[in-house]
């Protein structure tokens, strides 16, 4: 099944009436009339639509009576059956002849009456069948050549578009006549048309419920456009607009093979058509993708019912024993205990649905029709390489297949059950059962996931056959015939120019695009609201497939996203009940406790914060304006998306004395940011000063894991402190050249770490007295920060790895001022701490000056402060705790000298 | 309007009505018929498809179940012999059953006729 949507209808509108049909009331001389339509394979679409008062009255009633006619006609065909029931019940018990109960023989008003019903009968067939030909108003035809103007499109078949509605889409255009007629609007417009179209069919609303539209809403807005236009008397006619919306509505339900132009089928053209229309669905977060794939959505559903019924009548004729249609097969009891029969699991309907993978599929088939006898599907984990096999199997069942194909069965050969517990020789001896059982039956395809696994084995000397030569030497000279899957890196790894390499055509099978994966998983997605009685709406399936784009690298599309879709649907059904809506946000949900990325970062309104963001690194943070001011606006830039997606959220490098907040700041943006300051990864550059320290970070293909990329391979979303980063070895230095420029790291297996997510700060002390020396000459921190960088930073690093920082923020260092303030921060949470024991902490002003002042050393900033709050506050408290002097509802003081006094509550 | 409309209205599906009788028995003789002979012949073309009755007369002398020995031959000639002439005679039935039901659909509008004038006489 094909999942990619119709290419986009050329419209053509007459440029001299300007698609009216007509110039001061006469009709157009260039279009004919004709106005405005769609070129559909070289016949032209246009739209004449007969809609007046007494037609649409006329139509209702004809559905009314006819309705009527056709209860009546039934009762009376049953009517029949009836009476001559009752014309043999009354016969007598004993019969003098056979004559007497053959009814045709015998007279009697009841049998009369019994033929005329079956004369009704034959009615009732006879309008049964018209009723079929009604509902196939599009008739299929060959492509004509594309008329290239007016003059051409004059002589061109012509097709009106009205011709094809539907029974709902009818009542719809009626209605929506009506609705004009009644507000005595002149035109009817593609305002009227949605309006009815929403309210009518219930497909259409469905399909705004996928999208998260509050239908009301949209209705209202539609309502408050229709409000603006003027009323006119006289009666409404269609617009250039609503005629191009049912022509394109037309070609589109023809590219789609139905048989009539339905509701959902006037979406996309409606959308298209209307300028007005586009901005109020955009309003409602409605773009061209989302309405595409809602719609697609629609018809992949319609599709897969039709497909399934189809599928159903072929697959009567598949046997679903392992024995051929031609009763040639032998029996296989060895492989019997290996395998899983691909076809009869699809005979009774136990595999997926193959959608969008058309292209994939044929391939497999050309490689077989030019004589190949083994086809490997190469791709990532996920990408739905064993879904094409089922597709395969599928196929087979309905004999849509080459001919060597035909009448077969699919086995998948389970490789971990064959080889498992086996010694090499075993494995050996049971492959070589398995394939000669194959070769023998004549009607099996083998199938074997993960190929790689047989390669390596071999059962003596280095010299001797491993299974994959087996394997490829039964491709090449027993006639066997064998479909496998392997990963992409192991196809290079195991399989790529050996023998098995060789006999097996290689098939990619690459990740889908977002819009293929979203359709893709439409088809799926029937099945998990069955089972977990849930709705998903559009807005999950594509945050779905963003959110796995963005944070799951190691996994890859559709399944990645299928399995969040799967668990968001669990989650939902558990906590939202039966029929409960599984909404974007609830898979943000899911992503969030997969990756360990805070859901508010994901998906919450954070604007506020982020506005805010220096006020909320200040309630933690002292001093230090420039710096935050600064790192603040990069993750303005960075969470407004207005960053570069291959890079790092963001690189900084503090500079600065110690003590004076480099690593507080980090730690509070990690809190701020991420919603924990636990998403931080700290390294201490002084612990990688040699050559051999790489292997330390990354890893090594032996097998240890590097300290840094497993991390972030763990939690992807973190911040990078990288303390002291002057002491690294240049080499790893190196590293962080690459991490920084492009967001990505190979580590050392092989596999890429993703650091666009991350926030990378590296701190140093390069050139800490002369800041000290600079800031209080009072020289401006710009200058301070242009000379570092000229004079000290240049020796110790390489300008490259210089210039990949976003920005180089110089920390002044702390005035007594800042020390009082932090002081009271510090003691704030000491007072948290008594708290919460039921006790009192206060402080008086000059007492946290004293503090201050006797914690305060300009060369270390505030680092000696917490020393001397843990003697001087601290330790007393502690002291006053457990000699029982400090209890419950007492408060303890810190008063005008700084002392440590307890005020004891009243006794109760 | 409505009321002095209605007669129009209903005169125009009257004369639909009269229409589609006069025309439901051609249409039974010629759409109609047509449409039956086409499902019929799926019909037969599927019991055809069901019985494998081709694929049983291509493999005349292929062996069944692989047993290629002299005897796994003979008994496997003689068996599908066998299953031919019982599928055949399957297939024959279910030909006969397409040919009646085709015969009905001619001969009921005649039939139905025919009986309604006999009792009314």
């Amino acid at each position: 099944m094909d999942s990619k949507p119709a290419k986009t209808t050329p419209v053509i509108v007459c440029q001299t009436c300007g698609g009216r049909g007509s110039v001061d009331n006469k009709r157009c001389q260039m279009c004919g009339g004709l106005g405005v339509g769609a070129i559909l394979d070289g016949k032209f679409v246009y739209t004449e639509a007969n809609l007046s008062w007494p037609l649409i009255v006329l139509r209702q009633l004809r559905k009314t009576v006819f309705t009527i006619l056709d209860f009546i006609t039934i009762v009376c065909g049953l009517g029949g059956v009836v009476a001559l029931v009752w014309w043999y019940a009354q016969l007598p018990t004993q019969v003098a002849s056979v004559d007497e109960l053959l009814f045709w023989k015998q007279h009697s008003w009841l049998i009369l009456i019994f033929w005329l019903s079956l004369g009704v009968d034959m009615l009732i067939v006879y309008r049964w069948r018209q009723r079929a030909y009604e509902a196939k108003k599009i008739s299929k035809f060959k492509p004509l050549a594309e008329p290239a103007d007016w003059q051409a499109i004059s002589k061109a078949p012509k097709i009106n578009a009205a011709a094809g509605l539907g029974e709902e889409l009818t009542t719809v255009m009626e209605k929506t006549y009506l609705l004009a007629n009644q507000l005595k609007h002149a035109q009817i417009t593609n305002l009227h048309l949605i309006y009815n179209l929403l309210t009518v069919s219930g497909e259409v609303a469905s399909l705004f419920v996928r999208m998260n539209v509050n239908g009301q809403k949209l209705l209202e807005k539609i309502g408050n456009q229709l409000s603006k236009i003027q009323p006119q008397p006289g009666s409404p006619f269609l617009s250039t607009e609503v005629k191009q919306t049912i022509a394109e509505a037309y070609v589109e339900a023809y590219r789609h093979g139905r048989e009539q132009v339905n509701p959902v089928d006037c979406l996309i053209p409606l959308w298209r058509a209307d300028k007005l229309l586009e901005e109020i669905f955009y309003d409602l977060a409605i773009d061209e993708d989302k309405l595409v794939n809602t719609v697609a959505w629609s018809r992949i559903n319609d599709k897969l019912i039709h497909n399934y019924q189809l599928y159903k009548k072929m697959a009567r004729f598949k046997p679903s024993t392992n024995m051929n249609r031609a009763y040639t097969a032998v029996a296989t009891p060895f492989l019997d205990q290996f395998s899983f029969d691909l076809t009869v699991a699809a005979k009774f309907g136990q595999l997926d649905v193959c959608v969008g993978r058309d292209k994939e599929i044929n391939q497999v088939f050309e490689y077989l029709d030019s004589g190949q006898r083994g086809v490997v599907l190469v791709g990532q984990a996920g990408v739905g390489k064993n879904e094409i096999i089922e597709g395969v199997a599928q196929l087979m069942v309905t004999e849509d297949v080459p001919k060597m194909l035909k009448d077969k069965r699919l086995l998948e050969l389970d490789l971990a059950r064959l080889l498992g517990g086996a010694t090499p020789a075993e494995a050996q001896e049971r492959m070589l059962e398995a394939v000669n059982e194959t070769v023998r039956s004549g009607n099996i395809i083998l199938y074997m996931q993960n190929v790689e696994n047989i390669t390596g084995l071999s059962s003596g000397s280095g010299d001797s056959l491993d299974l994959a030569e087996i394997l490829a030497s039964a491709i090449g000279r027993q006639g066997l015939y064998v479909f496998a899957t392997c990963t992409s890196q192991n196809y290079t790894r195991n399989l790529e120019g050996g023998p098995l390499g060789q006999a097996l055509a290689k098939v990619e099978v690459n990740e889908p695009e977002d819009n293929e994966a979203i359709q893709m998983i439409e088809s799926k997605i029937a099945f998990f609201e069955s089972k977990f009685k849930v709705f998903y709406t559009y807005d999950a399936l594509a945050q779905a497939v963003k959110l796995s784009g963005r944070y799951l690298h190691d996994q890859y599309l559709p399944e990645k996203a299928i399995t969040i879709l799967e668990k968001a649907g669990v989650a939902a059904a558990r906590v939202k009940g039966a029929q409960a809506l599984v909404s974007g946000e609830d898979v943000a949900g899911v992503v969030s406790a997969t990756t360990h990325v805070p859901v508010a970062r994901v998906s919450q309104a954070e604007s506020e914060l982020l506005l805010n963001l220096e006020t909320k690194i200040h309630e933690r943070m002292v001093g230090q304006e420039e710096a935050v001011k600064i790192v603040a606006e990069s993750l303005r830039r960075a969470r407004a998306e207005l960053r570069e997606g291959k890079r790092p959220i963001a690189n900084f490098l503090f500079l600065g004395p110690t003590g004076v907040g480099k690593t507080e700041l980090a730690k509070t943006i990690a809190q701020v940011y991420f919603g924990d300051e636990n998403y931080m990864i700290r390294l201490d550059m002084s612990e990688y000063q040699l050559a051999d320290s790489v292997d330390k970070m990354i890893g090594t293909p032996e097998g240890t894991l590097g300290y840094l990329t497993e991390k972030v391979r763990q939690s992807p979303f973190s911040l990078i402190l990288l303390d002291e980063v002057e002491k690294a070895h240049p080499d790893i230095l190196n590293l962080f050249l690459q991490v920084m420029d492009d967001g990505r790291l190979t580590d050392g297996q092989g596999r890429t770490i993703d650091f666009t997510n991350s926030i990378i700060i590296a701190t140093s002390n390069i050139g800490a007295v002369y800041i000290q020396e600079q800031v209080r000459a009072g020289a401006a921190l710009e200058k301070i920060r242009e000379e570092l960088v000229d004079k000290y930073l240049v020796e110790k690093m390489r300008p490259e790895l210089i210039n990949r920082f976003d920005g180089i923020i110089v920390f002044r260092p702390l005035a007594l001022g800042d020390v009082v303030s932090i002081a009271r921060l510090m003691l704030n949470k000491t007072k948290e701490l008594l708290l919460g024991k039921g006790m009192g902490l206060e402080i008086s002003d000059n007492g946290l000056k004293i503090l201050a002042q006797a914690g305060f050393e300009p060369e270390f900033g505030a680092r000696p402060l917490r020393r001397l709050l843990q003697d001087k506050i601290d330790n007393i408290i502690a002291n006053k705790l457990l000699s029982g002097e400090l209890e419950r509802r007492d408060v303890v003081e810190i008063n005008d000298q700084a002392e440590v006094q307890v005020r004891k509550a009243a006794k109760l | 309007m409505p009321t002095n409309n209605f007669l129009f209205y209903f005169g125009q599906i009257v004369f639909e009505l009269a229409r589609d009788l006069a025309l439901f028995p051609l249409w039974w003789y010629t759409r109609g018929l047509f449409e039956l002979a086409q499902k019929i012949s799926q019909f037969w073309a599927d019991s055809l498809k069901g019985l494998n009755l081709v694929v049983w007369l291509k493999n005349i002398f292929v062996p069944m179940y692989g047993q290629r020995d002299f005897t796994g031959v003979l008994i496997s000639i003689f068996m599908r012999i066998v299953q031919i002439i019982l599928r055949s005679i399957g297939f024959a039935l279910l030909l006969l059953l397409g040919v009646v039901i085709i015969l009905l659909w001619l001969g009921l509008p005649v039939l139905i006729l025919w009986q309604i004038i006999w009792q009314l006489t």
